[in-house]
């Protein structure tokens, strides 16, 4: 066993490692990387195709010309703009609200003294469980009694039923010091501005994790979207995508291209706040 | 009425001489819409024909505008593959599209449901009595159900089978292969090779694999329900199905259940099978885009009785929930009008139900010629019973495990008949 | 006498306070989880003795809709396919994406750019994931038939055949969530006492004994999250089932969500979709508390 570096500079480096271990560790991850990519690529090199067929003999993966067509009709002739437009819309709101109300009632959970915490907490960790998807019919029904299937809040209300967020936040603001918003609270501050001056940017981690999950949640979802909204322009991307695959004669070179684009958002937000993914806080949240 | 419209319908059918009779009910039915007497905003919904299916309707509209300025259309789509989904979910909203385009798979169980506006006193007014003629009585059967008329039927779908006709002329099976199911097992057997299928029939539930066994159902003189839709109709369709059954056992296809229908058609487009079932929109795709062979559409070999077509037909409804049904109702009119649906069959290679236009359609493209022709004629649809679509969906599996060898034709059918007695009980 | 009194009162006042606060704090996500998730799971138990109710109003059946359940063989193998996929899904799953963690915790150079790469396929919505492997498995052209004709010689029919085709979809859907997985792993990995590691190293442990003898039991609080979000996720299986398979061949890949919205939807029986929905919920609540259960003992 080679030496080691005492006293690691930061604390996500990580030990030192055999070179042995880094070369499996190479090769694990190259591997990986090209099962996650390859798929991808056939999908690439469809959109810039000039052709109807999803596949055609021979093959020809490497277009000799490179045909922008696809992507060309995607923005003209489908409501493509007006998908990314309303998920990205539905998926901010959602967020947006979600945050808000989450970190408010893990607040009241982590922080606060009240009758029948304990039993709220059991109430919500059961929710958790319950499968959404089991749960079309009847929320159909709710939503339908409001009088709100087929509008935007058909999409945005129920998605803020959903207690890991809750849970998420809750664990992140346990794990603070309570000393904190005990020495705020003898300051006079209220309890909403320990909540927002204090709490909150302590666990600004957990806020961006949760509205990572929450909006990838929304991104990708199709089931609720399909039957909760019926009007063409208020179709969000999973649903949009999917009706182009079902015109009689497939334009698969079309939908290669919608598949394509509709990646490039939730990549870039990702890109964007991946580092958040690997704080300490995130892994002190699991704990608990 | 638009000049336009018109002048574009009379270049198609100038060929042929237009029928006087069509053409006055043409005239008539000009004058019965001109009348301008409705308002209002009114939305339709139809699952896309083609990739261009906004396009063609704009322009359907645009026509109607000319006569009804008061009436404005929304055009919207749902999906296919979805389309219970969709259409149930703006029932339940209670704000349904006011105009619906329903196949005869699923319209029943909403005419049941209370969903639709019985139509029946609107088709039978005396000032729409020529074009009601026009759309012979076969097709509205398939909109009659339990004493309503559920709808106006304006095209069909027919179920087709496209040939490799070098591969079959290689094989020296051109002009045999079609004589019998026998010569079409043999013209299967002697054009596979390596690389190369003799036959391909649907076989994914997804892909509605049963429109491809219907017709040698319907050729054996059977069908799903008996003719009082009292019980199952299958008995008679063993051999049929034993025959299908056969050819999947024989190695002449492509792997059960490999390919999606589309990836098939890509397959026979590549000149890869000689026997291929698919469907008439399929035909824009091989004339954009020639492949290196001749090809033909075709039907399949007599059977007992009979030597049937599997199509299946849309009809344009009106929700019950729609508080504008007159407008509605002068829209269907228009939409099913003559110069109307017959270009948009032609945009997107179906056929239509009026007789009247059918002699000068589909210039310029001899196979869809043919079928509306010829094949049209022999069409044998589905019984609209109110659980059809759950019937065929709940007898399929039992045909995907026989196709793998797993029943025989005798055990398929009784267990499909088991299965629909239980549904119909 | 009177200050305690006094003293009880000015404390009951303050609590009466803090928990008006506490349930102000509350009341806006209660009343979604409320209106949007405790009730409908109530009224599925209600719809479950209904029929119809979508189109036309609800009729109450009795137990009708609880008989056929018990009696409708379809409904048996949707549990069993939903059981199976998540008993080959989430093992595979965490073997591969603790495995990748680990090489992501013991790499420096290229940490960032391997990390994206490996959760790409978790952002993408299964619709897109489901028209990347209809290229994967291709009978002609997909890469895996490509591999599997130079090694066994001729190409595999994944989707077609019927004892293949739901091992298929829980490759995809392992495909989709490796990165999730691996990404939850790194961040439990990296949250362990270094101190720990460096005193086991000088005790000459090895790797494996370390990872066996200390991270796994270390990362048993991750562990005991993932297994219960995994399982109720898994048995929810939906999309990649509706678009692949649809539930095809010969039922080889139907699913109880796939049933539930087959029975609301296709077949328009919302009262039998309502009375499967509350199965669900009942099965995932049993296997949660079986694993919540089984953690407990072993601590």
């Amino acid at each position: 066993m080679p030496h080691f570096r005492r006293g690691a500079s930061s604390p996500v480096e990580s030990l030192k490692s055999t070179p042995t271990m880094l070369l499996v560790s190479y090769v694990l991850l190259c591997f990986a990387a090209i099962v996650s990519i390859t798929p991808f690529l056939y999908i690439l090199s469809t959109s810039l195709k000039d052709t109807n067929s999803l596949f055609s003999y021979p093959p020809d993966w490497i277009p000799e010309q490179l045909f922008w067509g696809n992507y060309a009709k995607l923005f003209e002739q489908t409501s493509f703009v007006r998908w990314t437009l309303n998920t990205l819309g539905v998926g901010i709101a959602i967020t947006g609200l979600k945050l808000v109300m989450d970190s408010m009632a893990a607040f009241a959970l982590a922080k606060l003294r009240f009758r029948g915490k304990a039993l709220l907490t059991t109430f919500l960790l059961l929710l958790v469980a319950v499968p959404i998807a089991a749960l079309v019919v009847p929320l159909f029904f709710v939503v339908r009694s409001m009088g709100l299937l087929n509008t935007y809040w058909a999409l945005i209300l129920p998605a803020l039923a959903n207690p890991l967020g809750i849970l998420m936040l809750r664990s992140f603001m346990v794990s603070l010091p309570e000393d904190l918003d005990h020495s705020a609270r003898l300051d006079g501050a209220s309890e909403w501005k320990v909540l927002t001056q204090i709490v909150l940017p302590l666990i600004k981690p957990g806020l961006v994790v949760h509205a990572i999950f929450t909006f990838m949640l929304q991104y990708t979802s199709f089931l609720w979207p399909l039957v909760a909204v019926q009007s063409d322009h208020m179709q969000v991307l999973t649903v949009g995508i999917s009706s182009l695959k079902s015109n009689f004669v497939v334009d698969w070179g079309l939908i290669s291209a919608a598949s394509l684009l509709a990646t490039i958002p939730i990549t870039v937000l990702f890109l964007a706040l991946q580092r958040f993914f690997l704080s300490q806080n995130l892994s002190a949240a699991l704990k608990h | 009425m638009t000049d336009l419209t018109r002048r574009r319908f009379m270049q198609h059918g100038s060929a042929v001489a237009l029928s006087a009779a069509g053409l006055a009910a043409g005239l008539s039915a000009r004058t019965a819409l001109a009348s301008g007497h409705v308002s209002g905003d009114i939305t339709m919904i139809k699952g896309p024909h083609s990739a261009d299916e906004a396009r063609f309707e704009a322009m359907i509209i645009d026509d109607f505008k000319a006569v009804e300025p008061g009436v404005n259309v929304t055009f919207t789509t749902y999906d296919w593959a979805n389309m219970n989904a969709e259409l149930t979910t703006g029932f339940a909203s209670g704000n349904p599209s006011d105009v619906l385009y329903l196949v005869d798979l699923i319209y029943p169980n909403y005419a049941q449901q209370g969903a639709l506006h019985d139509m029946t006193a609107l088709v039978g007014a005396e000032d729409w009595s020529s074009e009601r003629a026009q759309i012979p009585e076969f097709a509205w059967d398939l909109a009659r159900l339990d004493g309503g008329t559920w709808g106006v039927p304006v095209l069909g779908a027919v179920y087709n089978i496209y040939v490799n006709k070098d591969l079959l002329s290689a094989a020296g099976v051109l002009d045999t292969w079609n004589r019998s199911y026998a010569d079409m097992m043999d013209a299967a057997r002697k054009t596979t090779s390596d690389g190369v299928y003799g036959f391909s029939v649907r076989a994914r539930t997804g892909d509605f694999a049963f429109w491809d066994w219907l017709p040698y159902v319907h050729n054996a003189g059977a069908d799903l329900l008996s003719e009082d839709w009292s019980e199952c109709g299958l008995r008679g369709a063993e051999d049929a199905t034993q025959f299908l059954i056969d050819m999947h056992q024989a190695g002449v296809t492509p792997p059960i259940g490999a390919m999606s229908t589309q990836e098939q058609f890509d397959l026979f487009k590549a000149g890869k099978i000689a026997i291929h079932h698919g469907e008439t929109p399929q035909i824009a795709a091989l004339m954009a885009d020639p492949p290196a062979f001749e090809w033909d559409v075709a039907y399949a070999p007599p059977g007992e009785t009979a030597q049937t077509v599997m199509g299946n037909f849309g009809i344009l409804s009106i929700a019950e929930a729609s508080p504008n049904k007159e407008a509605a109702w002068e829209f269907i009119k228009h939409w099913a009008s003559g110069p109307q649906v017959g270009r948009f069959a032609e945009q997107v290679n179906l056929q239509v139900v009026r007789e009247d236009i059918v002699d000068g359609m589909f210039d310029g493209n001899p196979a869809m010629q043919k079928i509306q022709q010829e094949f049209v004629p022999r069409v044998v649809g589905i019984q609209p019973h109110p659980q059809i679509l759950k019937i065929l969906q709940s007898i399929w599996p039992v045909a995907e495990q026989a196709y793998r060898g797993e029943f025989t034709g005798q055990e398929t059918i009784d267990q499909m008949c088991d299965i629909i007695n239980q549904i119909i009980a | 006498m009177l200050s305690d009194e006094e003293h009880r009162r000015l404390r009951r006042k303050a609590a009466v306070r803090t928990n008006l606060t506490a349930f102000a704090f509350l009341a806006p996500a209660l009343a979604f989880l409320l209106l949007f998730l405790a009730w409908p799971v109530a009224s599925l138990f209600i719809q479950s003795f209904h029929a119809g109710g979508v189109m036309s109003p609800a009729k109450f059946v009795g137990l009708e809709n609880w008989r056929r359940t018990f009696l409708d063989p379809l409904v048996v193998k949707s549990i069993r396919n939903t059981l199976l996929y998540s008993l080959m899904a989430i093992p595979t799953v965490f073997a591969i994406a603790m495995a990748l963690a680990l090489s992501l915790n013991s790499i420096k150079v290229g940490q960032n750019i391997f990390r994206t790469i490996i959760y790409f396929p978790t952002l993408q919505p299964i619709l897109i994931a489901a028209l990347m492997f209809t290229f994967v498995l291709h009978q002609d052209f997909g890469i895996l038939n490509i591999i599997m004709r130079a090694i066994v010689g001729e190409p595999v029919n994944f989707l077609g055949n019927a004892s293949l085709a739901l091992p298929t979809i829980a490759m995809v859907e392992v495909w989709k969530g490796v990165g999730f997985w691996t990404l939850l792993f790194l961040a439990g990995l990296q949250g362990l006492p270094r101190d720990l590691y460096h005193a086991a190293e000088l005790d000459g442990a090895g790797p494996l004994r370390r990872f066996f003898q200390m991270t796994l039991p270390l990362l048993k609080p991750t562990f005991f999250f993932s297994f219960v979000f995994a399982t109720i996720v898994n048995l929810q299986i939906f999309d990649s089932v509706f678009i692949l398979t649809d539930g095809g061949p010969a039922h080889s890949t139907v699913t109880t969500t796939w049933y539930i919205y087959r029975s609301l939807f296709t077949f328009n029986e919302p009262g039998f979709g309502a009375t499967l929905s509350f199965v669900l919920v009942v099965l995932v609540l049993l296997l949660t508390a079986i694993q919540t259960y089984m953690f407990r003992e072993r601590r």
